[in-house]
């Protein structure tokens, strides 16, 4: 199966809630997908804008795991850079621009439907952390029409808004599948608790892959909720991009036909290797797919 | 319709030993029977009563597979919602969820619902029930006006030794029964699979014997004969093993399979079973089609 993820890359200067900093690591949405879909499947390009300065933060990652630059655009001297400021409740938000400035910026550097569109065919399953911009999905899901990919959605945070409220909506219905974590579920949903969550989104009926912080995540689909707690795998050092990373692995573990409970499992491990340092985790081996499947299937 | 589940449709919020969970996963032993059945053919049917939020939870399922609602009666406002979870050792333990009214008494299908229900064209009822011979002397009268065959398969809570004559009485009246072994050391008080074997074989009616993991006896003729499961690819989950199994066993009797059939036909079912979260979600033309080979394959294999 082929898997692409499209978004934006973003080097970060990270300010944890604890008072740590890590300056100039490589992220973006994008990137930490690429990394959950890699969990799951060798075959997974990356589409995006980049920088010059490209190979100096992503370029190792790149050649450790074998990834091809086919989808990568050369658009601008400098990968996007900005301030990430956690807060202690896992909220998260970009500091050092203005929202104006950013989103300038994101419009350069952030997925432009013409590029993306050429390497639709043959696509098995397409994931991208986007705005709520209708005209743009509707050219997707007119692709999908065509080529039989399946679409999966991690809304951004900045979108879930009551300004965004029908769109939201219009286009998680067409979706395959989408994604949101606790906070940003009380505001999409207009609900105060989890099951009230949950409830909404058994009748929303697309599949769901809800996180809910560091006790785990839940998948949803076909009307039942699969729970799986985190996974431990050592000292947790950064959590920036599990939500990315844990998301596009549920959406891979969905599209290859695993269950709700095997797909929630496969993800919450590719968050665990995820926290493990700052930034990417180095190397995602065919070994270490096929140990954590051993482990997902034989339980 | 040619076959009938009926038992209990109900939610269950699953909490396994891992700490992962399934929640508002659609279960009962008279869904899974009807999964059983519905693997095999479509001419099938559920009977159960239920709350007013039936079709909220289950019609989705009933409506991709085909099912008819018909034999579905509304009772109360709220169908049965259970909390299932499971020790390391494989047990379980089930609890009503916080403000659900759990009323199996007022929920069970009468003998008359029953009778109405089966009409004079169904071969074959699955039918999960409890001990009550009066109910039972009701229902083995519709049985022999109406000329359905039963397999029984017995209530867990009422595998108590108080029950064996009751037990003793109405499995000989009936085509098939079926019981797992901790059910029926409980009620013939014996420790060991082989005691079971022998007391289940004293009943002079056709059995089937469930021995979890390891596999099921199809006793008939007074012999029996041990299948062992059939170990498949991706086992994910083994509620409604039991249930769809034994549905699946009534199934091949009445299609005048032999023992082997019998016994087959209800491995290969736990087998599906087996490999979906909760109830499976869709019996399409190839799963089934899977099924029927599996039956082939693993029929040469237990007949020799």
């Amino acid at each position: 199966m082929r898997f692409i993820a499209a978004g934006s890359l973003i080097v970060n200067d990270i300010y944890y809630a604890d008072g740590r900093t890590t300056m100039g690591q490589p992220g973006g949405a994008v990137i930490y997908a690429m990394e959950g879909l890699k969990f799951i499947e060798d075959d997974a390009l990356l589409v995006t804008g980049i920088g010059k300065d490209f190979d100096e933060f992503y370029g190792k990652w790149m050649d450790d795991n074998q990834l091809s630059r086919e989808g990568l655009e050369l658009r601008q001297d400098h990968c996007l850079r900005f301030g990430l400021r956690y807060e202690p409740d896992g909220r998260w938000f970009h500091i050092g621009c203005t929202e104006q400035e950013e989103e300038a910026q994101y419009d350069v550097m952030g997925n432009h439907i013409e590029h993306i569109k050429r390497f639709l065919p043959g696509c098995d399953g397409f994931y991208a952390t986007h705005g709520p911009d209708r005209a743009f999905w509707q050219e997707l899901f007119d692709m999908r029409e065509k080529h039989g990919f399946k679409i999966g959605w991690e809304l951004p945070t900045q979108n879930i808004t009551p300004e965004y409220e029908q769109d939201n909506f219009w286009l998680i219905k067409q979706m395959d599948y989408y994604s949101v974590n606790r906070p940003e579920s009380f505001d999409l949903l207009g609900v105060n608790t989890e099951e009230q969550a949950i409830e909404r989104m058994v009748q929303i009926g697309v599949p769901c892959f809800y996180r809910v912080g560091k006790r785990g995540a839940y998948f949803i689909k076909d009307g039942v909720a699969a729970f799986e707690p985190s996974v431990d795998l050592g000292p947790q050092v950064d959590p920036t991009g599990c939500g990315n990373c844990s998301t596009a692995a549920c959406f891979a573990a969905m599209c290859k036909g695993f269950t709700v409970r095997q797909c929630a499992r496969l993800a919450n491990i590719a968050s665990g290797y995820n926290v493990l340092q700052n930034g990417l985790y180095p190397k995602f081996t065919k070994e270490l797919r096929e140990a954590a499947l051993e482990k997902v299937l034989n339980r | 319709m040619k076959y009938m589940a009926v038992g209990s449709a109900m939610m269950n919020d699953i909490y396994y030993a891992d700490g992962g969970q399934l929640l508002r996963q659609l279960g009962g032993g008279g869904l899974y029977g009807l999964f059983g059945l519905r693997l095999w053919d479509d001419e099938v049917k559920f009977t159960a009563s239920a709350g007013r939020d039936f079709a909220k939870y289950f019609g989705p399922w009933f409506a991709c597979n085909g099912l008819t609602t018909s034999g579905i009666k509304e009772k109360l406002e709220y169908s049965t919602y259970f909390k299932v979870e499971y020790h390391p050792d494989g047990r379980y333990d089930e609890t009503p969820v916080d403000g659900n009214l759990v009323d199996f008494g007022y929920l069970a299908t009468t003998p008359e619902e029953l009778s109405e229900a089966a009409g004079d064209d169904t071969k074959g009822i699955y039918l999960i029930m409890d001990t009550d011979l009066v109910r039972w002397e009701q229902i083995l009268t519709y049985k022999r006006r109406q000329g359905f065959q039963i397999m029984w398969e017995i209530n867990t809570n009422r595998c108590v030794p108080e029950n064996r004559e009751r037990i003793e009485t109405i499995a000989p009246q009936v085509e098939f029964f079926s019981i797992n072994l901790p059910e029926t050391k409980s009620v013939f008080e014996v420790n060991t699979e082989e005691e079971a074997l022998q007391a289940l074989i004293g009943l002079h009616t056709n059995v089937l014997f469930r021995v979890g993991k390891k596999g099921l006896y199809v006793i008939m003729d007074g012999q029996a004969k041990f299948y062992p499961t059939i170990l498949g690819e991706n086992e994910v989950d083994p509620t409604g093993c039991g249930n769809s199994s034994t549905a699946a066993a009534l199934y091949a009797y009445c299609e005048g399979g032999d023992r082997d059939m019998i016994g087959t036909v209800a491995n290969v079912t736990s087998a599906v079973n087996v490999r979906f979260q909760g109830l499976c979600p869709q019996v399409t033309p190839a799963l089934r089609e899977r099924a029927q080979e599996m039956v082939q394959h693993y029929y040469k294999l237990y007949s020799k």
